[in-house]
């Protein structure tokens, strides 16, 4: 059965890439403007023969339906493209990038989750209260403003006037004598991990927090507290584990979009990650590359979901996967 | 408090600290080495001859041209030292000079013979550039000669600017075989900055070259570094992790004045700004009108508000003076058309174009109010904001002006679709007769120019010009061109802005001694830079 529903899901997930491919194609091809016109727009006017022999280079003579077949083939392949900017192959450069954004990506997914979570539940069990109503409006604040602006104020505080902490880059200056190092490149994501982490423990927050709400009124929270158990001890073995279900989901799925989230971060710090190289690519119209990022995008999500739903045995036994599909 | 979250805040608090230790010598550029700021990282990929490689990237310091521009109206010698065609500009002959590659290798005359050749072999788009070439031959080392299909007397613009063409190593290209998706990482040319080496994504280390065959760097290593975020590349200026950056705002400029350490200086006429008219669209297609509407542009204020006095008002017809030199015919007074609303008014009158309805707007021919539409990519630019001080003045002239958001792929069709553009070119397109052909009729490879401008005896003369290979004769057909030019005015200039820098007048100097040709640091600047 378990082995039929993987096979299953494998097969849904494939149809699901594939859907996403058609239309990541379609759209991108739909937008206006092309490389050559946004990289050197001057040029691109005042010498088509310039153009031409760019778009025969990389095969954008070929009619759309060409394109697209030939896009499709290659790509099951394993071949996806290269990039017009780069001139190097699309998966090699995404891999690149997305090495660096996964460095500030996971510590900060890991630490706005366990934050938002804690937060969440605390607050949520204390409904109404005093330090409830204080911790709302506190994250109501902090998801109001935007990333960026998390990013600028701590590079000014703690980068500028303190000193404490470099500017931007992911090494020292140094690095091109001796190479990179460990503990330069952690001193170097400090900033944008701690703003990533401001930015994201407001979601996290909100949902651990209504999640929670919802367990209060449920019976076997009752039954704890005719037991005579006391509140921390409830919230801790029974409302929490109950409320962590719907968050695997979500939790899930927001790393895989984070990392399209995290452009202004990365732009501000300087940091080579896959959200400046989505910006960059957009704003040059780099199709091929377009394309491999959302196509990376459409794998994480798919593989997050998978990943969500084969978890959820774990934190709740009398889920089965795969039976009743 | 929740153990969780006295836990992970326990945790987060811990790891800050951990961190923060490593972080107490303060980060700066090594003593020795000279660290310049650039936006974009892909400067450091690709390779010379595929990559679009703007100004300012690794390559452009490593290998050179022929010959480049210079401010002076003139080309400074590259790796021809001396150059001259025969009469009619079909034949090039440079003689160049004794250099060495990176890698020790001589340069030779067939280096050049093999650029032209793989370029055109592989079909680069390069070799657009170098379309007019038959083929070029070496009668010896010194000496290379290309023989052109036609007359081809702006042979030299081609070679030497935007972008020219960058002579690469026979002995290390020709095992190239795909030059298209070929990675450089040694950036092997004859240039006075070595490639030394580099962080993906972050810094680029030259060096000087010390073998190099003019004069060379003072300083012995450059580091360009990649900011991205203009705000974050001030910072590290303040801060003393970088020593210059380039294209900096008005209003950035004006708050560094007098920081510690820390000298504004400015490039003067790199980008000239003109506004264009669209001569197929209603109601700019009328000459009246457009004569009425080159009274109401008020260049000062522009230079003033748009600029914060960075700039300097342009009015004559496309050449810009202080770089066209007597290319700029003497009889085509720019004062023709002085700002005076009262007079656009009056003319406007005249041509039809009055308010008969009392409305402050003026109706036209059709009895609809006057709107004219302008292409704007993105808010806050220097198009947009120019447009909104025309807005504001035209207003009192009770005429329209719609401000439509397009996206940058888009300006240039969206040129022939509006009324009027604001587009501020750099200077290089405003120098040489050669450039007034911007508005003969499908100017170049049969595409129509931005303005839809066609006008049989202009055409005529731009044809004439092309043949033409006597400068006299050139200067005089160009002369003809701006008369008239002045009489259909398609264009009215506005001004041509400076470029400002900023650097660390505590670390380098020199830096105001050879003004770069664009917005960023280039090679022949960084050849003048000194320790201070």
């Amino acid at each position: 059965m378990k082995a039929e529903y993987l096979m299953r899901r494998a097969f849904y997930s494939f149809l699901a890439f594939m859907v996403s491919l058609t239309l990541t194609f379609v759209l991108l091809h739909l937008m206006p403007g092309d490389y050559l016109h946004s990289i050197l727009p001057y040029l691109a006017e005042k010498n088509p023969d310039a153009a031409r022999m760019f778009r025969e280079q990389f095969g954008l003579n070929r009619s759309i339906s060409e394109q697209y077949l030939l896009y499709v083939v290659n790509v099951v392949r394993g071949n996806w493209g290269y990039s017009f900017l780069y001139g190097l192959p699309v998966l090699a450069v995404i891999e690149e990038k997305l090495r660096w954004t996964l460095v500030i990506l996971f510590p900060s997914t890991v630490l706005s989750i366990l934050i938002g979570m804690a937060v969440g539940a605390y607050s949520g069990w204390r409904n109404g209260s005093k330090t409830d109503l204080s911790v709302l409006n506190f994250m109501i604040f902090v998801g109001a403003v935007p990333s960026y602006w998390w990013a600028m104020l701590l590079i000014l505080i703690f980068g500028f006037h303190l000193n404490l902490f470099p500017l931007g880059g992911y090494a020292s200056i140094e690095a091109l004598d001796v190479g990179v190092r460990i503990s330069d490149v952690l001193r170097h994501a400090a900033l944008p991990v701690t703003a990533l982490t401001i930015s994201s423990v407001p979601g996290t927050y909100y949902l651990m927090r209504n999640s929670t709400l919802q367990t209060t009124g449920e019976e076997y929270v009752l039954t704890a507290r005719s037991k005579g158990l006391r509140e921390m001890e409830i919230l801790r073995h029974h409302a929490l584990k109950n409320a962590m279900l719907p968050m695997v989901t979500v939790i899930a799925l927001e790393l895989a979009q984070m990392i399209m989230g995290s452009v202004f971060v990365e732009t501000i710090f300087s940091w080579p990650g896959l959200g400046l190289l989505t910006f960059e690519a957009l704003r040059v119209r780099d199709l091929p590359l377009l394309q491999g990022i959302f196509l990376m995008d459409t794998l994480m999500v798919i593989f997050a979901n998978i990943a969500a739903d084969l978890s959820y045995p774990l934190i709740d036994p009398r889920v089965k996967v795969g039976e009743n599909v | 408090m929740n153990p969780i979250i006295r836990a992970s805040s326990f945790v987060f608090i811990l790891a800050l600290l951990a961190l923060m230790p490593l972080a107490d010598a303060e980060e700066t550029s090594s003593e020795a080495a000279l660290v310049m700021s650039t936006d974009s990282a892909f400067i450091m990929q690709g390779n010379m001859l595929f990559g679009i490689g703007p100004s300012g990237s690794t390559g452009t310091f490593a290998y050179e041209h022929l010959l480049t521009r210079n401010r002076e109206g003139g080309y400074d010698g590259g790796l021809a030292d001396s150059w001259e065609c025969n009469n009619d500009a079909t034949e090039w002959t440079f003689n160049l000079v004794e250099a060495q590659w990176h890698d020790g290798e001589p340069f030779t005359s067939e280096d050049v013979e093999f650029t032209y050749n793989y370029i055109t072999e592989n079909k680069l788009w390069l070799a657009s550039v170098l379309s007019m070439v038959d083929y070029v031959d070496c009668p010896d080392d010194r000496t290379v000669i290309f023989h052109m299909k036609s007359q081809s007397p702006a042979f030299l613009d081609d070679l030497s600017h935007c972008p020219g063409v960058y002579i690469v190593p026979k002995h290390f290209w020709e095992d190239i075989s795909d030059p298209t998706h070929y990675e450089d990482e040694e950036w092997i040319g004859t240039g006075p900055f070595k490639f030394d080496s580099m962080i993906l994504d972050q810094y680029v280390k030259l060096v000087a070259n010390e073998k190099y065959h003019g004069k060379k760097p003072e300083i012995r290593e450059v580091i360009i570094k990649v900011i991205p975020n203009k705000d974050a590349q001030v910072l590290a200026l303040k801060s003393g992790e970088v020593d210059v950056i380039s294209d900096v705002s008005p209003a950035v400029a004006r708050s560094l004045e007098g920081s510690n350490g820390i000298e504004v200086f400015v490039a003067p006429g790199t980008r000239g700004y003109e506004m264009g008219f669209n001569l197929k669209n209603y109601p700019t297609d009328l000459p009246e009108f457009r004569k009425a509407m080159a009274h109401a542009v008020d260049r000062d204020r522009i230079c003033d508000i748009v600029f914060d006095g960075y700039a300097t008002p342009t009015e004559t017809t496309f050449l810009m003076p202080s770089v066209a030199y007597d290319f700029v015919n003497p009889d085509v007074p720019g004062d023709d058309y002085e700002y005076d609303l009262e007079k656009a008014g009056e003319m406007l009158d005249y041509a039809g174009f009055a308010d008969l309805d009392g409305d402050g707007w003026r109706e036209g021919s059709d009895g609809e109010d006057v709107v004219m539409t302008i292409p704007i990519t993105g808010m806050g630019g220097d198009a947009s904001r120019i447009a909104e001080v025309l807005r504001e003045d035209w207003k009192e002239l009770g005429i329209k002006v719609e401000l439509k958001q397009v996206d940058s792929s888009q300006q240039q069709s969206e040129y022939h679709k509006s009324n009027f553009f604001i587009v501020g070119m750099p200077y290089l397109m405003h120098d040489d007769v050669d450039d007034l052909t911007t508005f003969e009729v499908d100017s170049h490879f049969g595409t129509p120019n931005w303005y839809d401008y066609d006008e049989p005896d202009y055409n005529a003369l731009a044809e004439e010009l092309r043949n033409t290979a006597d400068q006299n004769e050139r200067k005089e057909i160009g002369y003809r061109m701006q008369e008239i030019l002045a009489e259909d005015v398609p264009t009215v200039p506005i001004c041509s802005s400076d470029v400002i820098f900023a650097y660390r007048a505590d670390r380098f100097a020199g830096w105001e001694d050879a003004a770069p040709l664009t917005w960023s640091v280039d090679t022949k600047m960084l050849l003048h830079v000194r320790r201070a």
